[in-house]
């Protein structure tokens, strides 16, 4: 065991709910409680003052996969985030919005979010409940304006009814559609791959084989990918040549240091995220493994990198199984996740 | 609907119930100290005050819709003028202060009510100064979902690069090359000088606001929305940079100008 057993994360009922939130009703304890896996570390998201229930969060479900959200209804947050790919847009490098537009880097795959102090891959989103206000109003996504999809909300008395019961309010607000999808969001937590079980003393969940890339990975991924989110979150420049359409991170801060860095994606499910980088640029493991080894561009490369890292055949064979253990079929399959509507 | 989140409960996995994962209860605290949460005052130890907002463009009265001409000799005519007015603070001669909660307003050129602020449950006194930001402080820049005057649906949020836009400017100039002009100014962050918060002090000299149970007085500002485009020969032209959508320096440049034109006029008590 890597991890004492007993490790209990309860913070109990330490609730305060703070003056500035008086218009809002105070939420009544929920008989539900929001789990966490022990060998997780503390989360970021803290629900601010809406303990989570089962009611919102089966509101972000059912939001996440209506197309009602998009202006012409044709599309959802699902049509980019399908579950078979971990919630990525399985096999496409950048997505299609309304009226046939493309969004210009690659959808992530969605899973821990609770886990992520910043969203997108610049970092440009700093709270979970305030990243889907981007895909539903980009003209290049969803493109509706949030006044838009409340007045829509609005109109259901399906969704009013739905609302009421979890929120008591009549009226649904930014508020009450925001802290739903972060609640849905926040549920989905993959934390069950043969890596997870590896990692809490299960010695057999991994072969020999993927025990071996394993220690690989340690050695050579595992300052970037840190355990057990397999990401630290950090934006860094991995040895990819930068185009002068994105900048990345300098995007966001303004700071020339930053040109080019994008945040470190986890690794959890990666058979499943193809394909890779923030443009979708590599459509095989092979290839991202190929661009650590012989970066495509050394200048100014994050210093983990250095001129790359080189590995044997027999090295990357171990480290492509060890990768293969990083899926976590509950997560790919759970119901708890699946479209409620259809 | 009925189904329990993350049941999966096994020995190996052995999972912590987590509660409202941490005891950060900061969402709803600004940059200073919290302000001290205090009892009800009564009614006779209470009163409330509005400030005015009056709009002007080089002495004229300022509506939207209207077309000027800036000092450039340009022509502007607004669609849209939004902003932020937050944190407001009253202060006494003997150095005591009353902070208003929650204190984030939103001034839109389109609402005349809007440009009417209303301050209710003021301790009565005597305060012979104000201060307030143009903009909205970084820690609810940061926060999440808010409502109110900061709900992200009044459109003075960036979604891509979170943040309040402070300051809402549109419109039309035929020396734009497209023929509009759009101004969104904001930015939080000290980084790169890209902090557009802009913080007014007024002393209100001879006058004083007194404020009492069943009185109403007023504060008028007057905002000289001219210097948006020049003061003190610093310049901006319509035909040189006609579209500004990001933090950065420039916000900062224009954000400071206009803020220039927030005056301090008389108080009716």
């Amino acid at each position: 065991m890597l991890l004492p057993k007993t490790s209990l994360l309860c913070l109990g009922l330490i609730f305060v709910f703070s003056s500035c939130q008086k218009d809002e009703p105070i939420p009544s304890l929920p008989q539900e409680v929001m789990v966490v896996p022990v060998h997780f570390p503390k989360a970021v998201y803290d629900f601010g003052n809406f303990p989570p229930d089962n009611k919102k969060v089966a509101i972000g479900r059912r939001l996440f996969y209506d197309e009602l959200l998009s202006l012409d209804s044709t599309i959802s947050c699902a049509s980019c985030h399908n579950q078979s790919s971990a919630f990525s847009d399985g096999g496409r490098q950048v997505s299609s919005g309304i009226n046939g537009a493309f969004g210009f880097r690659n959808a992530p795959a969605l899973f821990n979010l609770a886990w992520k102090p910043l969203f997108m891959w610049d970092g440009g989103i700093v709270n979970l409940e305030l990243q889907p206000i981007a895909p539903l109003t980009d003209a290049h996504e969803m493109s509706i304006s949030l006044n838009q999809a409340l007045g829509r909300l609005n109109s259901s008395t399906q969704y009013r009814s739905l609302f009421k019961e979890a929120f008591l309010q009549e009226t649904i607000s930014t508020q009450m559609l925001l802290v739903s999808f972060a609640q849905f969001l926040s549920s989905m937590v993959s934390y069950q791959s043969p890596y997870d079980d590896f990692y809490q003393g299960k010695e057999a969940a991994l072969n020999a084989a993927q025990q071996r890339g394993l220690k690989i990975f340690r050695n050579n991924c595992h300052s970037c990918h840190s355990e057990p989110l397999l990401s630290d979150f950090s934006f860094r420049r991995n040895g990819l040549t930068i185009t002068s359409l994105d900048s990345g991170r300098q995007r966001i801060t303004l700071n020339i240091d930053d040109r080019g860095k994008f945040m470190v994606p986890s690794l959890r499910n990666i058979s499943r995220t193809a394909p890779y980088m923030h443009d979708g640029r590599f459509e095989t493991i092979d290839e991202v493994l190929e661009n650590y080894m012989h970066p495509q561009n050394i200048n100014q490369i994050d210093e983990a990198i250095g001129d790359g890292i080189l590995l044997s055949v027999q090295e990357q064979s171990d480290l492509k199984e060890f990768l293969e253990s990083l899926d976590d079929k509950q997560f790919l399959n759970d119901p708890k996740f699946s479209d409620p509507i259809n | 609907m009925s189904y329990t989140i993350f049941m999966n409960f096994n020995s190996k996995l052995f999972i912590a119930l987590i509660l409202g994962f941490s005891s950060i209860l900061t969402s709803c605290k600004k940059d200073e100290l919290p302000d001290p949460i205090l009892p009800t005052q009564p009614a006779n130890e209470i009163g409330m005050f509005k400030i005015e907002f009056e709009h002007l463009f080089n002495s004229a009265n300022f509506t939207l819709n209207t077309a000027y001409t800036t000092s450039e000799g340009e022509e502007v005519t607004f669609t849209k003028l939004n902003y932020y007015i937050s944190n407001i603070q009253l202060s006494k001669t003997d150095g005591t202060t009353w902070s208003e909660p929650e204190s984030y307003h939103l001034v839109k050129l389109s609402d005349p009510i809007s440009t009417l602020i209303t301050i209710n449950d003021v301790p009565k006194g005597q305060y012979n100064g104000m201060t307030f930001m143009i903009g909205v402080d970084s820690t609810r820049n940061v926060s999440g979902a808010q409502t109110g005057a900061l709900d992200p649906a009044n459109e003075m949020f960036w979604s891509w690069n979170n943040g309040y836009i402070f300051v809402k400017s549109e419109g039309t100039s035929p020396q734009s090359s497209s023929g509009n002009f759009e101004y969104h100014l904001g930015g939080f962050k000290n980084a790169n000088g890209s902090n557009a918060i802009q913080n007014l002090n007024y002393n209100f000299g001879s006058s004083t606001l007194d404020i009492q149970p069943n009185a109403a007085p007023q504060i008028h500002m007057m905002v000289a929305v001219n210097h948006f485009f020049s003061h003190n020969g610093s310049t901006l032209k319509v035909a040189d940079m006609s579209t500004l959508h990001m933090p950065g320096a420039m916000a900062v440049g224009i954000a400071s100008r206009f803020s220039t034109g927030f005056m301090f006029d008389h108080i009716h008590n």
